[in-house]
């Protein structure tokens, strides 16, 4: 299912546009990441997406379907959000927040199939949370927590994810094993994900396709290979920086200069 | 198909699954079990209702006479006399449990409820004004009460813009502002009545179970049996509404129709209860916290919260009979009483929880 994001304009208040004439594109099978600076409109972007903010103008389709147009229950069979720090009810258990992820697919008299139970298991063990699953929310830690709502956003099995910002919470360890996760899933070929990410150096590690914006406009659309230059990371942040190579895969390691750092 | 492999975590070793033809319905064990002792319980406190009073009667008699058998007297007072007061305590109680619950996850707190936000004090207004203009009695009036709840509904909506606000913050202040006008209005109106007037009055707005009868019961009890379906029909969204829009949406909450449907409930179940026995106190606020006690997070309570209500109003009504005995407190006086206390460990918890 392709995303297709045609000159998009969005705002909170009128005369403050936070997005001004964004279009983009995500495909299956790849992983789509959104950089930029505070405020450049990357999560207004997501939110655009994900219906929870109305666009002024322009078009979202999913296989040339408006996505404004589907029904709520339509369009949560298409796309899910993993949402910056969501909370949950108080003490629900991993296995009660993770079967949420199965609303969309059952009705009030569909209320547990075989397929949401396979959703859910497959979810759990993705995110090894297996063992965890009659633990409460409120006594992991926030790592742990956030892999719980990924598998919720998992067992969805929408073939469309958004996911915002899914690793500001995590240390290096669990920011890998997420950032993996999702290259194994995309590379299954079926979903397209489009990631929200602070971080450069995973976002560039990460990406299939980076989309670099700034001031509510898309800077450069590209691989990272293709488009990280020093250029490109001043037009965006007002940092002069080198560019590295990962001795591994060849993907660009960015690191502020000295000077910059005084 | 992929075998599911038992010893992996899964729904099946807390909830029994039933297919039915097309259908298939999880029942989570602990569900069952609540709702049963609930059902146990509220049978006792019916029967214990009955049994009380000047007229000594046990309970083998008791029980004849509400299968129709026995003496004639007998089936006078329990039939006639005494059981319609504890049907107008089990709608009431069942309403205003079912509205609480509603309401509650609605506005995501445990605060709002109807007879915080005025939807109670809306409806009692509405009565009031209609028997002072008409001199009617307060019987035929059960009617007025979700009119004049709904109109409160729509000023409270339209108060807050639509808007629920942060943890409900928004709601709450404007129904707590709603709330003391109305019942302002309600004492003047009130203290313009001739003494004898007045104290009647006075009393159905503290919530009565002792103006019950069949004429006020079975209308009320067919306005919730109707509007019953599509209060379970919200269940699956008041399961959403617990989280942020950030998740309920795109997990497929329908924001503005849900809303509006549960609304619409709530003023008619609160309405109607209010109609039935007047604002009835505390019972609201703490049937749903009790109930999802009982239940566990996993999902809203919906009818246990209306059977604890059931529970409470007739609990509440028996002891105000026991109290004060040979006199009675008011249901709704006992309610009161008991309610302070609760709101603030229910303000004391949700800070603690901050």
């Amino acid at each position: 299912m392709q995303l297709n994001v045609t000159d998009l304009y969005a705002s909170y208040t009128a005369n403050n546009p936070i997005l001004k004439g964004v279009s983009m594109t995500a495909k299956p099978g790849q992983v789509t990441i959104i950089v930029g600076p505070n405020g450049c409109g990357k999560s207004t972007l997501l939110r655009n997406i994900a219906r929870l903010h109305r666009p002024d103008s322009g078009k979202i389709t999913l296989d040339d379907q408006d996505i404004w147009q589907l029904k709520p229950r339509q369009a949560a069979h298409r796309l899910s959000l993993l949402p910056q720090s969501p909370v949950a009810p108080e003490g629900m258990t991993v296995m009660n927040l993770v079967q949420f992820g199965r609303h969309p697919h059952q009705g009030l008299f569909q209320q547990w199939s075989d397929q949401d139970q396979l959703a859910v298991t497959e979810a759990l063990e993705l995110t090894h949370l297996s063992n965890l699953a009659y633990r409460r929310l409120d006594q992991l830690s926030g790592g742990q927590r956030q892999r719980c709502w990924l598998a919720m956003t998992l067992a969805q099995q929408t073939p469309l994810m958004l996911l915002d910002e899914p690793t500001s919470m995590l240390d290096l360890g669990h920011q890998v094993e997420v950032l993996n996760l999702v290259r194994k899933i995309a590379s299954a070929g079926d979903r397209a994900f489009v990631i929200v990410l602070h971080d450069l150096i995973a976002a560039a590690q990460y990406a299939d396709q980076l989309i670099t914006m700034r001031d509510g406009k898309i800077v450069q659309t590209g691989h990272p290979r293709d488009i990280i230059t020093p250029e490109l990371i001043k037009d965006l942040y007002d940092v002069d920086v080198r560019i590295l190579t990962s001795p591994d895969n060849q993907t660009p390691i960015i690191v502020a200069r000295q000077e910059a750092l005084v | 198909m992929t075998q599911i492999n038992t010893t992996q975590p899964s729904v099946y070793q807390h909830d029994w699954l039933m297919r039915l033809g097309p259908l298939r319905l999880r029942v989570p064990r602990r569900v069952v079990t609540v709702n049963l002792l609930l059902l146990i319980g509220l049978a006792g406190i019916m029967l214990a209702s009955l049994i009380m009073g000047d007229f000594k009667i046990s309970v083998m008699q008791t029980v004849r006479a509400l299968l129709g058998q026995g003496e004639k007297s007998h089936l006078i007072l329990i039939n006639e006399i005494r059981l319609p007061r504890v049907i107008t305590g089990l709608v009431t109680g069942f309403g205003l449990g079912l509205a609480g619950t509603m309401l509650q996850t609605l506005a995501r707190n445990r605060l709002a409820t109807p007879e915080v936000l005025g939807i109670n004090e809306g409806g009692t207004l509405a009565i009031i004004v209609i028997i002072t203009v008409s001199t009617s009695s307060l019987f035929g009036l059960w009617w007025v009460a979700p009119i004049g709840s709904a109109l409160t509904a729509a000023v409270l909506i339209l108060l807050g813009g639509g808007r629920v606000g942060s943890q409900g913050y928004r709601l709450l202040i404007i129904g707590l502002g709603l709330t003391a006008l109305l019942r302002s209005i309600n004492e003047l109106i009130i203290s313009r009545q001739n003494l004898m007037h007045a104290s009647a009055l006075y009393t159905w707005t503290l919530g009565s179970l002792a103006t019950g009868n069949e004429k006020v019961n079975i209308p009320v009890s067919i306005g919730m049996l109707m509007i019953l379906p599509l209060c379970l029909l919200c269940t699956r969204w008041l399961n959403l509404m617990r989280f942020d829009e950030e998740v309920a949406i795109p997990l497929g909450l329908p924001k503005r129709g849900a809303r509006l449907l549960v609304i619409v409930c709530v003023v008619v179940m609160a309405g109607l209860s209010v109609g039935a026995a007047g604002p009835i106190a505390f019972v609201a606020l703490a049937a749903p916290i009790l109930s999802s006690r009982l239940l566990g997070p996993s999902h809203v309570p919906m009818l246990t919260s209306a059977w604890t209500g059931s529970v409470l109003v007739l609990t509440a009504d028996t002891l105000g009979r026991l109290i004060a005995y040979p006199q009675e407190l008011p249901v709704g006086v006992v309610c009161s009483v008991l309610g302070g206390p609760f709101l603030l460990w229910v303000v004391l918890r949700q800070q603690v929880n901050r």
